[in-house]
């Protein structure tokens, strides 16, 4: 196996479980390879070296014993770290977690272990998974591998970042509002975000319960839909995950796409794009045609009020969700004379400055007085946005648009100015205010060499269409080949 | 909707009350300013006719499930608190939150 780090994670476990290399050797590499480049990326907060060598001997000797190893045998595997790991430090890209070892495995860890991933480590993050470009990290900044001055997006930066320069094969990730969709087209690997409730949440730290899901990041389609057979189903500890059956997403992949519907929303091409991202997503709209899917036009209206009803729901549901730090449970804790010192001496030394601004937001919305006006009107609006999608999945089988307006960004760009980074969710957010499976796909370069993704929408449970047209497009374009400059010559 | 009033430092320190969270003199006019850029661009959620639209408050259909009533794997007490900060045995340390009272005494 030549080069493991660039091999699909389909490849490295079919040599796993033929016993042509064996999972130590992988991940050993792998470590090396990361240990020897990550310094300069910040794609990880802290390798789990012991760990992940313990595992691949575990997986060796399950091959030597002449069974499978799992789909995913000896395939190096890197945790945002937002996922709970049970005994292994788990922050959340946040002071206030810092320390904390969690007692027990997110429900996706058991899943992805028993299938033969071996998790090498955790990967960098906003705090909280709130943001758009892994600036809000508590502990450091992860940098773009096709350009170290720009950001790698995020909140899912560190995820993204790792799988397009080597440093894993599959990286795990969580979307609330962008997050896998965003830093996968920034960085130049593919992310796919699930229908809400078609991953479990039992182990993954909650920014916004109506809308976090949890998802792969890989540089194949392939790759993806391989993480998510894995993933995918129902279970007993998260109650809004749902049973709905999990079809075989790696079969999906290959079916031929002529006949297929593809809606274009006009809104997802408004001011605001940068013309250098509308051509690159322009010229992959032209291929799907050539490959025989059927361009549709249609219109999401209410586009334009995603990013005004996204942060006043998310942020309702975060000033809930992180009411539960408070410095007696786990983590940081300040003295105080009185508890509710403790709790607010330890909040306000453990939060960074874009967590706090978001719960006093919530905070605020939810307000009596402010409720009707913010929070409610804004659940109505979201519920336009759904109505809006479910008119135009009767006209098409997938929607194709931008992922994000712009390129990956410099890094402190806007970083002064919250809205505008805000902002630069529009394309992505109401898919999660509707709850529905969204996909990122590498589709191209900007002038100055910054990939570019395309997003697939698809109806509620059709991720299988999604990796469907995103593997027939990657077998017709070599995007996903190129690698970052970051990474050439660098195989230690 | 009506016209939003403009958030005021007393506001600020309200709401940052509710939160259990500081909002030290030098950084209230930085979070004032953000709050106010921003409730400022939400307020054209007030364009849209909502007059007729249910609140929509998950993605899917949620109903309560429920399961056997049966003892299944669980963590010992020692294992739950293993992440407290400051505890005594099984017990989680807090400031005293019950004034002592003499005359009961």
């Amino acid at each position: 196996l030549s080069e493991p780090h660039w091999q699909s994670a389909a490849a490295i476990a079919a040599a796993v479980n033929a016993g042509s290399v064996s999972a130590v050797e992988v991940v050993e590499r792998q470590l090396q390879r990361i240990e020897a480049h990550d310094g300069r990326l910040g794609a990880y907060l802290r390798l789990c070296r012991d760990e992940a060598l313990e595992q691949a001997r575990g997986i060796d000797r399950v091959v030597a014993s002449g069974q499978s190893a799992g789909p995913l045998a000896g395939v190096p595997v890197g945790l945002k770290d937002v996922v709970v790991t049970r005994g292994i430090e788990t922050t959340a890209g946040s002071k206030i977690l810092a320390g904390w070892k969690p007692v027990y495995d997110a429900t996706i860890v058991e899943r992805l272990r028993a299938a033969g991933a071996v998790f090498v480590g955790k990967l960098n993050m906003d705090e909280f998974a709130m943001g758009s470009s892994n600036e809000n990290s508590a502990y450091k900044p992860c940098r773009n591998p096709w350009d170290l001055a720009r950001v790698p997006g995020g909140s899912s930066g560190g995820a993204a970042a790792a799988i397009s320069a080597g440093l894993c094969a599959v990286a795990i990730g969580t979307d609330t509002g962008g997050s896998i969709r965003q830093p996968a087209s920034l960085c130049g690997c593919v992310g796919l975000r699930p229908t809400y409730g078609r991953v479990s949440r039992h182990g993954i730290i909650a920014y916004a319960s109506s809308l976090d899901q949890v998802g792969p990041l890989a540089r194949t389609v392939e790759d993806c839909a391989l993480a998510l057979n894995v993933l995918a189903g129902g279970d007993p500890r998260d109650a809004t995950s749902v049973d709905t059956p999990v079809p075989d997403y790696l079969a999906a992949c290959g079916q031929p796409i002529a006949g297929l519907r593809v809606g274009v929303p006009e809104e997802f091409f408004a001011e605001g794009l940068d013309p250098e991202v509308e051509r690159v997503v322009r010229a992959a709209l032209q291929r799907l045609s050539e490959l025989g899917a059927i361009a549709v036009p249609i219109s999401l209206p209410h586009t334009q009020y995603g990013i005004a009803a996204y942060y006043l729901v998310a942020t309702a549901e975060a000033s809930s969700n992180l009411a539960r730090y408070d410095g007696l449970r786990y983590g940081l804790r300040l003295p105080g004379e009185e508890l509710e010192a403790v709790y607010r001496n330890t909040r306000s030394a453990g939060f960074g400055a874009e967590v706090k601004l978001r719960i006093l937001l919530g905070t605020y919305a939810l307000r009596s007085g402010y409720y009707d006006a913010y929070y409610l009107r804004a659940q109505k609006v979201r519920a336009l946005i759904k109505r809006d999608f479910d008119a135009a999945f009767a006209a098409c089988d997938v929607v194709a648009a931008p992922v994000s307006p712009v390129p990956a960004f410099r890094i402190g760009e806007k970083l002064q100015d919250p809205l505008a980074m805000y902002l630069a969710d529009v394309y992505t957010v109401p898919c999660n205010l509707a709850g529905l499976p969204g996909l990122s796909v590498p589709c191209g370069f900007t002038a100055q060499k910054l990939p570019v993704g395309l997003q697939l929408l698809g109806p509620a449970f059709g991720e299988a269409a999604l990796l469907r047209v995103a593997a027939a497009y990657q077998a017709a374009t070599d995007w996903h080949l190129r690698r970052p400059p970051f990474a050439e010559g660098g195989a230690p | 909707m009506k016209r939003r009033m403009k958030v005021t430092p007393e506001e600020l320190r309200v709401t940052a009350k509710l939160a259990r969270l500081e909002v030290g003199d030098d950084q209230a006019e930085r979070v004032l300013q953000a709050l106010e850029a921003i409730l400022g661009y939400v307020e054209k959620l007030a364009e849209v006719d909502v007059s007729h639209v249910e609140p929509m408050a998950h993605a899917v259909a949620i109903s309560l499930r429920l399961r056997d009533d049966e003892v299944g794997a669980q963590l010992s007490a020692q294992e739950a608190l293993s992440g407290v900060p400051r505890k005594q045995g099984t017990y989680i340390e807090v400031p005293r939150v019950i004034e002592h009272d003499k005359e009961a005494s």
